[in-house]
């Protein structure tokens, strides 16, 4: 019936690389929305959860690419948006899509490995401090941020996953946002990753002719 | 700011010295020689932490490595005016268009500075509205008054000002923690509970006292409160003194593997001598291990040094760079473990070599070069005969008496200073109740000693040790003098030090909010030890938090209590003092400038942390290695951070001293120090009669009968019955039987 053979056990440990940073910030920008306290061990236990998640899948993700000798595994989550061709153009497609090859998935091994490093740092560092919750929902913003860009199979789902990391790094940047400064530093950050934007939606025009 | 570079040609070129240019910015600014010292006060205080620090740098130069020129204070002040004007001109000239000259501005101004209101008739009523809803007038209570009474209402509204009902806020909040300390004291039996009573107390009987198994003395600080406690529940024939931790040995200290020489005392003295310590010749050693220690040195000294130039930096961090994630990965997730695998590594390639103080001097001056380092022997007798005296102990000394000095070790702490011995000046104070013991071991000292009636038995050997409040060890010194005699005592005494660390350890990890409260002794023992090994840990422990109570008396007023580690215990006999209190007077010499100090820094820190405290500590730098900045701009943040003072209550200290009304007042007369702290009311201070329970408080400059209002005090078996379970600010009690 379902052949459990190692490519859908790779696609879905693929998955997995995915759904376990975005089940984080799901889950921490959700209670911050709404206003749920959450403790400090509650949301310093999810980060460790979701970084172990997210790294053993990849790990075995490369450890089965190894093995198999398959150098590339892709994950397409379908067309979003479609435009048919207009006046000889050839048409368009809003497709998101990952893919898992020699060179991302080194990147999500140590986009997990640092971020959980940064996760055990901040848990005892934050400890106590008023934005506990906003820093881990940023925490998690950019990771997974970072790991879409390393995957993303198409401009479109990088031009996301760049979005994400630029507005968390931003965010990050003007954390104690009750001081002047911060807030200024962070502003800047947020023009340079704007004027990189528009190279990136240059740069996907472009790839789209 | 344009005719700046002009005018400081024309200073340079004239020779215009700080001070006159000081005048002539005065001058120009249009500043009354009335005025002269709220004006330059506020100049000083523009960049809030920068004019002190300079000065503090200026007086004393003893204190940093790197001393700067004397006057620097007054040429920061002149610089500031020079700026001050020529910012005052161009922003006067953009925002209004003036042109005049800088004295006629002050003119200008105040016609465009609006004037201060009297409050609204909304104002005054919201005052009268909150009031009434807090005692629950009705409108119709109110509609009733008549003009008189109103008017009488608003007048005593308006008298009691905010800042006024604050103060008396503030005074009902240290009555309750007054009142709690001096019933405990008060009703505390005389003698106290289990302890060995030593001196010819008139409610102590005649027969004399058995000889404690051994005693121990620590610094007077808040924290050591416990750890004698918990000594003393461990080993009930202990008998255990507080000593402010310099133990008399004012000196710059240079340890073997220091750069510079350290001051080690009380910031209000200023060492006359100089100590060094020194690597014992090791001829264990063979020469080709030696050599190729120094070989594997040189060459990580040369690895240390390349990595930061350009070429050899870039090669190194390109092939090795992934390499040195995994320590610091390692150290993050595991910092216990990570630190006992360095030193296992550490162990494995330079054995730590035996060290010795050098603190006898043959030439006749004190100095700092080779030959003047140390003291005389006479020099040393004063000092050993002044601090047996001061703590009391001057008889039926045990066969093993420790003198062990404190401070703190943690990593990534710009702030450890604050967690160091007060007493000695914000540093570690391992090295002073080492050279005490020294000297108190040394035969020529003791024969001096014993002509001056001090008798040491011969069998009593003094041992130095130093107590690592931050992950609760306390290494002993120059065990390899112990004779064998009393090794098996010594090995014994280890193991009740050992658990009341471990004991001690438990009790501090109450107040850690990241400790679970169900540790065991031993597992408390581990998490403090993995707090002082992390990299992210902003509160490696508490500090003085909490303190709140100095108490100058015998142990025996105050053994078998449970302070929660909020009183600084000094050791002192009334009974072997005279009448005008002399031993007293050099204890306050050093208790009240040093315990009110810690007190207000903590209060101030508190009650104003953005103001007077440097708010939270995770955005600080440190900056010109003199201090910590927010981000990386900012003023000179000083005062202590938030993670330091969160759990500390803002009351004024409390000196309860074991003395009577009159001693108490004539040194208060004779000694401003001590006088100025009390009668200002930087502390409070209250006097317990040595030969009952009777206390008496200062107030209103002359001390007044204390009538307890407790009736019992609380008890429990132990400390640990009486404090688990509870995070918060316990209640004082009685522990034992």
């Amino acid at each position: 019936m379902f052949d459990f053979d190692h490519e859908h056990l790779m696609v879905l440990l693929g998955l997995l690389v995915i759904i376990a940073p975005t089940l984080l910030t799901a889950i921490l920008g959700l209670a911050s929305f709404m206003g749920w306290r959450l403790r400090e061990e509650t949301t310093s236990k999810m980060v460790q959860v979701a970084v172990w998640i997210g790294l053993v899948a990849g790990i075995g993700v490369l450890a089965l690419m190894l093995l198999y000798d398959s150098r590339l595994i892709q994950i397409p989550l379908g067309n979003w948006v479609f435009l048919p061709a207009v006046l000889g153009e050839k048409p368009y497609h809003f497709s998101v899509a990952f893919v898992f090859d020699r060179l991302s998935v080194p990147f999500v091994i140590l986009t997990f490995l640092l971020c959980g490093t940064i996760g055990a740092f901040a848990t005892r560092y934050m400890h106590r401090e008023r934005g506990y919750d906003r820093f881990f929902v940023l925490y998690a913003v950019f990771v997974l941020g970072m790991i879409v860009t390393s995957v993303a199979g198409t401009i479109e789902t990088l031009f996301t996953g760049w979005e994400l990391v630029g507005l968390s790094s931003a965010l990050l940047v003007a954390f104690f946002q009750e001081r002047p400064m911060p807030v200024r530093n962070g502003l800047r950050v947020w023009v340079v990753y704007r004027i990189a934007d528009a190279a990136f939606l240059l740069a996907a025009v472009v790839l789209h002719h | 700011m344009s005719g700046l570079a002009d005018e400081l040609a024309r200073l340079e070129d004239d020779g215009v010295g700080p001070l006159e240019s000081i005048f002539e910015s005065l001058d120009l600014l249009g500043i009354e020689e009335a005025e002269w010292e709220p004006f330059l006060s506020a100049t000083l205080l523009a960049l809030p932490g920068w004019a002190g620090m300079i000065r503090q740098v200026e007086v004393r130069g003893d204190r940093v490595p790197h001393p700067i020129p004397q006057d620097s204070l007054i040429e920061f002040v002149a610089v500031r005016l020079l700026l001050d004007r020529f910012s005052l001109a161009s922003t006067a000239g953009e925002a209004f268009g003036y042109t005049g000259t800088l004295n006629g501005l002050r003119m200008t101004l105040a016609e465009r500075v609006p004037r201060p209101q009297p409050p609204s008739v909304e104002q005054r009523a919201f005052l009268v509205f909150q009031l009434a809803q807090v005692l629950g007038w009705t409108p119709a209570t109110l509609r009733r008054l008549n003009a008189h009474q109103w008017a009488t209402l608003l007048a005593e509204i308006e008298a009691f000002s905010a800042l006024e009902r604050r103060r008396v806020f503030h005074l009902a909040y240290e009555r309750r923690f007054v009142t709690q300390s001096l019933d405990v004291v008060a009703l505390h039996p005389p003698g106290g509970r289990g302890t060995m009573p030593r001196s010819e107390d008139a409610t102590a009987p005649a027969t004399p006292p058995p000889r404690p198994r051994f005693q121990a003395a620590f610094c007077l600080d808040d924290r050591e409160e416990s750890i004698r406690r918990h000594l003393e529940e461990v080993a009930p024939d202990v008998e255990t003194f507080g000593i402010a931790g310099f133990y008399g040995v004012a000196m710059y200290y240079r340890g073997a593997a220091d750069a510079h020489f350290v001051p080690l005392c009380p910031i209000v003295i200023r060492p006359q001598h100089w100590v060094a310590e020194q690597v014992v010749e090791d001829h264990t050693v063979t020469h080709e291990s030696r050599a190729w220690k120094r070989i594997l040195g040189l060459m990580s000294h040369r690895l240390h040094i390349g990595s930061r130039s350009f070429a050899l930096g870039a090669l190194l961090a390109a092939c090795f760079g992934v390499v040195s994630a995994i320590p610091l990965v390692m150290r993050i997730l595991f910092p216990r473990l990570t630190s006992q695998v360095r030193g296992l590594f550490g162990a494995f390639f330079q054995t730590p070599p035996a060290t010795r103080l050098r603190l006898e001097r043959a030439d006749a001056s004190p100095g700092s070069e080779n030959g003047h380092l140390g003291y005389t022997v006479e020099e040393m007798a004063n000092i050993a005969e002044r601090q047996l005296r001061d703590s009391g102990l001057t008889s039926n000394f045990a066969r093993l008496v420790f003198l062990i000095g404190h401070g703190s070790f943690s990593l990534n702490n710009p702030h450890k200073s604050a967690y160091d011995c007060g007493a000695c000046g914000g540093s570690p104070g391992a090295p002073n109740g080492r050279a005490l013991a020294q000297m108190l071991n040394d035969r020529r000292i003791r024969e001096r000693l014993a002509q001056r009636g001090l008798v040491i038995p011969d069998d009593t050997i003094f041992i130095g040790g130093f107590h690592n409040t931050c992950n609760d060890s306390i290494p002993l010194f120059d065990l390899d003098k112990v004779p064998p005699s009393h090794r098996k005592e010594l090995e014994a005494i280890q193991q009740d030090f050992d658990s009341a660390l471990n004991r001690n350890a438990h009790e501090r990890c109450r107040r850690f909010m990241s400790a679970p409260l169900t540790l065991s002794f031993t597992e408390a023992r581990r998490h403090v030890e993995g707090r002082a090994e992390d990299l992210a840990q902003t509160r490696p422990e508490l500090g003085h938090a909490t303190n709140a109570l100095c108490i100058v008396a015998r142990r025996e007023r105050t053994r078998g209590l449970f302070f929660d580690r909020r009183a600084f215990l000094t050791s002192y006999d009334p009974t072997q003092d005279d009448e005008t209190g002399t031993i007293l007077t050099r204890l306050l010499q050093a208790a009240v400038p040093v315990c009110a100090g810690i007190s207000l820094e903590y209060y101030f820190s508190r009650v104003d942390s953005t103001g007077w405290g440097c708010g939270t500590k995770l955005p600080h730098n440190i900056t010109a290695l003199l201090g910590v900045m927010d981000g990386a701009a900012s003023d000179l943040r000083t005062g202590l951070p938030w993670q330091m003072v969160e759990i500390h209550e803002p009351v004024r200290l409390l000196f309860i001293i074991e003395t009577t009304p009159e001693t108490m007042l004539g040194i208060m007369d004779r000694h401003p120090g001590i006088g100025q702290v009390i009668r200002n009311g930087w502390a409070l201070l209250a006097v317990l009669d040595p030969g009952s329970s009777a206390i008496q408080m200062f107030r209103d400059d002359a001390f007044h009968p204390y009538y307890p209002e407790a009736e019992s005090l609380p008890r429990a078996a132990s400390s640990v019955d009486w404090y688990r379970g509870w995070r918060d600010h316990l209640e004082f009690a009685e522990i034992g039987g």
